[in-house]
């Protein structure tokens, strides 16, 4: 899948390649997979399906008109988040209802049999902490995680400046640590009473 | 728990299965069946538009300020200003004062101070743009007098008229001096 058109440039210490001068197939074929999983993860398999299209379609559309020098990730994902921008109360909607009920919905809605309730708390701490923090701040956060752009990229991704990039991630990071930790103290301290009244 | 957070949202996304080779096959139709646009230059996010559009609006209406003020207030006024007061000495040994502009006043009785008069002329002149002239001799030392103050309609000028009687020496006054105001002037 690697014509001798494409170049695929290292970027980072762990030498990941990223495709700068490739055509649409290709990096359909290499983004189709991780893109879906982003948006299916923030809103739902449904929604992925949609959007994921819709991403895909608006860049075929420009393809043309793109800088040929400029890695196609970041933008790829600039026009996948303008898009589940528009989503946001959805996302957290989804997330709170998670947390509430060990339901994953992302799952649910795909197959009723994985609708499972999670009996993992960390997982309700996890979604729960996400469905606290602010959206921007959340949107750059999961890029950061589920996506490996550098923050240089995500900046390109959301045109925004770097340091705003930074200091976002700093204070989601933060933030969601700190509700992870909050929720769990939480959460152990109801089970030492639960026991204690056993 | 410093890469434990993204340790976590990265097993959390992982969970989700991948989608099935029908659903790529869809989507990349769909993708593909739109027309493609031949479209050049840059296009503009919506934040760059906004900030654009505002920075551009706030130069136009400072402008428009600009330019509405400087019309409206004199539409023949030369590109300088006359001086906002004259001091001129006479050959009779005696100052010629004028004061155009009100908001002068300190300034000229800062003047007349260095010129060692301890001329003071008050500050409630009537409001409105004014002429005032003084045409006093020059002793080393004067103070203004004032009789009446505000100029009755019809009147375009003013006289205020010093104390004409005798002034001690020793106490450094100013003899006759007139002060003419001309409000409308």
């Amino acid at each position: 899948m690697t014509p001798e058109s494409a170049i695929w440039e290292p970027v980072g210490w762990e030498r990941e390649t990223r495709c700068v001068r490739c055509s649409f197939d290709e990096v359909f074929a290499a983004e189709f997979e991780p893109l879906h999983a982003y948006i299916g993860r923030r809103l739902g398999v449904s929604a992925a399906d949609d959007l994921t299209g819709e991403t895909f379609a608006i860049a075929y559309r420009r393809w043309d008109a793109l800088d040929p020098t400029r890695p196609v990730k970041p933008w790829l994902y600039g026009i996948a988040s303008n898009l589940i921008r528009h989503h946001w109360r959805e996302e957290r909607r989804m997330l709170q209802a998670y947390a509430r009920t060990g339901v994953d919905p992302a799952l649910a809605e795909e197959d009723s049999s994985l609708g499972r309730l999670d009996a993992r708390a960390e997982r309700g701490r996890l979604v729960g902490a996400l469905a606290e923090l602010r959206p921007e701040e959340r949107e750059v956060l999961l890029l950061h995680a589920w996506t490996e752009l550098s923050d240089a990229e995500i900046a390109g991704a959301l045109s925004l400046p770097l340091g705003t990039v930074k200091s976002r991630l700093s204070r989601a990071r933060e933030q969601f640590r700190n509700r992870l930790g909050y929720i769990g103290q939480v959460e152990a301290k109801s089970l030492n009473t639960t026991e204690e009244r056993r | 728990m410093t890469t434990d957070d993204l340790q976590l949202l990265r097993e959390f996304r992982a969970e989700l299965p991948a989608p099935d080779e029908e659903t790529r096959r869809t989507i990349y139709t769909y993708a593909t069946s739109q027309p493609k646009t031949t479209r050049g230059g840059r296009r503009w996010s919506r934040r760059q538009l906004v900030l654009t559009s505002t920075t551009v609006g706030i130069a136009c209406l400072a402008s428009a300020i600009i330019v509405a003020h400087t019309t409206t207030r004199r539409p023949t006024a030369p590109a300088i200003s006359p001086a906002a007061f004259t001091v001129a000495n006479n050959h009779d040994g005696t100052l010629a004062v004028t004061l155009h502009k009100r908001s002068a006043l300190a300034a000229l009785n800062l003047r007349l101070a260095r010129y060692g008069l301890k001329a003071k002329l008050p500050t409630d002149i009537p409001a409105r743009t004014l002429s005032l002239t003084a045409t006093c001799p020059k002793p080393t030392s004067v103070t203004v007098y004032w009789q009446s103050g505000t100029p009755r309609s019809g009147q375009n000028q003013v006289v205020y008229q010093l104390p004409s009687e005798p002034v001690p020496t020793q106490q450094q006054r100013l003899l006759n001096c007139v002060l003419h105001v001309n409000p409308n002037a």
